[in-house]
């Protein structure tokens, strides 16, 4: 049997870093199939070396995700060349529950010569919070995950690490987290599961409030009200009255940033991730805190 | 039927079936023997593949051109072409810097492949208008501004939001400028494809997309287009924003259920198109799973002559095998008699027919056995048919021709007996020589005279 993982994550996680290092340490006949949609084969040139075999495939557009027949028949394919292991590094914009359906049609096909060991995901801690917040197939990846490694942990913050892996929780209550840098997966020894797609997966991970106010913030209280908000926030950006104008502003591991525009509001866009209503919180905090301001 | 069904249909009326379009695309070049780059970069080559799509597949509809990344080449992303998928882009021209591209850039007629896109919608529009719907199809705005910004494009929905909204309108008035070519050229459909619209939440869709797709329908419809939306990928929750854009018709792949999205659909009153398979039915399945798919699909929509219309899932796989398509038009236009097909290629024992194959080594002139679904409503069955009845009128007494329709059940264990896996078909003294592609005559007639 060949033991088959996928290896899941957004553009620049550390996909290709994981394969290389999982496969420096592992004997036998291991080959990779890069799935990765693009163009430009970077990953298939990086690879190139660390497994017995490395094939890249393309399927159309980078953006299109329905186009799987190429994968199809290089896993039928590489089914013929009896390896020990295959890993098949993903797309960053890949539909992982889609995969899995067709990898069990697949196998079926090959005569069941796969055995699925799981699905590996890498994260980016710096910019998880971003890909969590704009793209469905990152939620999925997370979700589809039997281990998922938080990856260039050295990046970051504390708080952000933090905030990462309870986002990570609200899609994925029993995978394994490892915090890692150089993606390096410390133990293979990981339950793979039949997962599902949580029901709700875009409600339970995004939320979004803006916080306006009536009058220009004090640099305290603006301050003091952000600190408050963090813990429950992914991202405090907006645009406020400043003595001279406006600022951009933004929010990030305890640290402000300023910078002028020309853009009038007086105003901060809150998101957040959690099975609570950030409205009604980000309205507490306002509360507690004195600042006058409006949540909508 | 054909062009006034799909009209019918996206008026809203109750039709006598749904439609069917099938989006041969790259597929196309596959019918006439040319690349997906001919079939996309060479007038000539293209009219001739979409004639033979229209000639095969009996289609109410049809896509002139099925590439996403005709804008992007415009607006100075390069591409990389590949012989057997569409193009992919190779470079984003603002991936480095947040910038909007020059109003200057406005597709004319003169813009990048236009041309020849053009001329070809010209010339189909003389030759199988009347009959066949044609769409035009056009980058969706949110798709076109991720070909130009590249994947940092989902940073920015994060980091600078307003951008995103200046980046995707400029999409939006690229695209309409486009479909007003696209009409004045004759395409009765302008069908907006934005694969990405799948990867984002219905929060996002209203916050970028809602405002620029309810201009774009709007606007064809002041051209005298009718519209379709195409997404690709998972995009249930976002199809009831998508409705409220108000298009004509959405058009889904196999990751969504059509029973599952019809509430929503049939509430906003928008016609919905899809969804067979591309890899797991179209490329890899028989002629019979293709017909059993459609079959099942048509049966699991309510009020299916109301809204709906039949399509693959995306633009089809290059190799996908020309009798599976057959076997899928036919299952849309025949659907009574292909659902007893296939009820009987599944339910009976077709061991107990005793079905004689010829002694084909001493024939005393030779027999061409020409295997149909049914030559007298699918269309390649019927030139498959025509020409052998052609080869006969020739020849005369000389050979002899036999139909053997699918339709009935003996002729179903000849089949298996056969071993035939695709129809329509031509066997010369038992031997395979013809399968879904028609022969002419000349071809034929040395074929036949060989044996003699």
């Amino acid at each position: 049997m060949t033991r088959v993982y996928f290896v899941l994550g957004y553009l620049g996680s550390g996909k290709t870093t994981f394969v290389r290092d999982f496969l420096s340490r592992r004997g036998g006949r291991n080959a990779v199939l890069v799935n990765d949609f693009g163009a430009e084969d970077v990953d298939g040139v990086l690879l190139t070396g660390s497994a017995e075999k490395v094939e890249s495939i393309f399927d159309g557009s980078v953006f299109c995700s329905c186009r799987s027949e190429h994968f199809v028949e290089a896993m039928l394919r590489l089914s013929q060349e009896k390896f020990d292991t295959i890993l098949v590094e993903t797309s960053g914009l890949a539909n992982p529950f889609q995969m899995r359906k067709l990898f069990g049609y697949i196998n079926d096909r090959a005569g069941n010569v796969f055995t699925f060991s799981g699905a590996v995901c890498v994260a980016d801690a710096a910019n998880l919070e971003k890909v969590l917040y704009t793209l469905n197939a990152v939620k999925m990846q997370i979700a589809a995950a039997d281990v998922i490694l938080l990856n260039k942990t050295d990046l970051v913050g504390e708080e952000t690490l933090l905030r990462a892996e309870r986002a990570v929780r609200t899609l994925n209550t029993d995978a394994p987290i490892y915090r890692t840098v150089g993606a390096r997966l410390p133990s293979e020894e990981f339950p793979v599961r039949e997962r599902v797609l949580p029901a709700m997966i875009e409600d339970i991970t995004v939320q979004k409030a803006k916080i306006s106010f009536s009058r220009r913030l004090a640099e305290d209280e603006r301050r003091l009200l952000c600190v408050r908000l963090a813990p429950f926030c992914h991202r405090i950006k907006g645009v406020l009255e400043c003595e001279n104008g406006y600022t951009v502003y933004e929010f990030s591991d305890g640290a402000e940033s300023l910078y002028p525009t020309d853009r009038a509001g007086n105003f901060l866009i809150v998101l957040a991730a959690g099975k609570f209503s950030l409205r009604k919180k980000a309205e507490e905090i306002l509360k507690e805190t004195g600042v006058e301001g409006t949540v909508c | 039927m054909g062009k006034k069904l799909i009209f019918d249909i996206l008026e809203h009326k109750r039709a006598e079936r749904p439609a069917w379009v099938p989006f041969s695309g790259i597929h196309a070049g596959k019918l006439t023997g040319v690349t997906a780059i001919e079939v996309l970069k060479d007038e000539e080559k293209l009219y001739e593949a979409l004639m033979q799509v229209n000639k095969l597949y009996r289609p109410d509809g049809q896509p002139v051109l099925f590439d996403l990344q005709v804008e992007a080449e415009i607006l100075g992303c390069e591409l990389q072409w590949s012989e057997d998928t569409p193009p992919t882009v190779k470079t984003h021209p603002y991936d480095e810097e947040r910038l909007i591209p020059c109003r200057c850039k406005m597709p004319t007629k003169e813009s990048g492949r236009l041309p020849m896109i053009l001329r070809t919608m010209e010339r189909l529009k003389k030759s199988v208008g009347d009959t066949t719907a044609l769409y035009g199809l056009v980058c969706g705005p949110f798709t076109l501004a991720s070909h130009l910004r590249g994947t940092e494009i989902f940073m920015d929905m994060f980091d600078e939001p307003e951008y995103v909204c200046d980046l995707i309108a400029y999409c939006a008035d690229f695209i309409l400028e486009e479909a007003k070519l696209y009409v004045e050229a004759g395409m009765d459909v302008i069908a907006v494809v934005d694969p990405l619209v799948s990867q984002i939440s219905s929060d996002h869709f209203e916050e970028f997309l809602s405002a620029p797709y309810t201009k774009i329908f709007a606007e064809i419809k002041k051209m005298g287009a009718y519209s379709s939306f195409f997404v690709c990928g998972d995009a249930t929750r976002n199809v009831e924003s998508m409705c409220k854009t108000s298009p004509d018709s959405i058009s889904v792949d196999e990751n969504i259920r059509i029973p599952d999205i019809r509430p929503i659909t049939e509430k906003y009153n928008v016609v919905v198109g899809g969804n067979i398979p591309l890899t797991t039915v179209m490329l890899h399945g028989s002629q019979q799973d293709n017909m059993k798919y459609v079959v099942e699909l048509i049966e699991s929509v309510e009020d299916n002559c109301h809204n709906f219309i039949v399509s693959p899932g995306c633009d089809m796989p290059y190799d996908t095998p020309v009798e599976n398509t057959i076997g899928a038009a036919q299952a849309v236009i025949e659907f009574d008699k292909v659902k007893e097909l296939v009820k009987n290629y599944e339910g009976t024992d077709y061991s107990k027919f005793e079905v004689v194959i010829p002694d084909y080594a001493n024939l005393k002139k030779p027999l061409l056995e020409v295997f149909t679904i049914d030559s007298s409503s699918c269309a390649a069955c019927t030139y498959m048919m025509g020409i052998a009845n052609a080869a006969k009128e020739k020849y005369g007494d000389k050979i002899d021709v036999v139909e053997y329709k699918f339709t009935v059940k003996e002729n179903i264990a000849r089949v298996m007996k056969m071993g035939i896996k695709q129809l329509p078909c031509i066997f010369i003294n038992g031997e395979l020589k013809y399968s879904s592609i028609i022969p002419g005559l000349d071809e034929l007639s040395k074929d036949i005279e060989a044996k003699f």
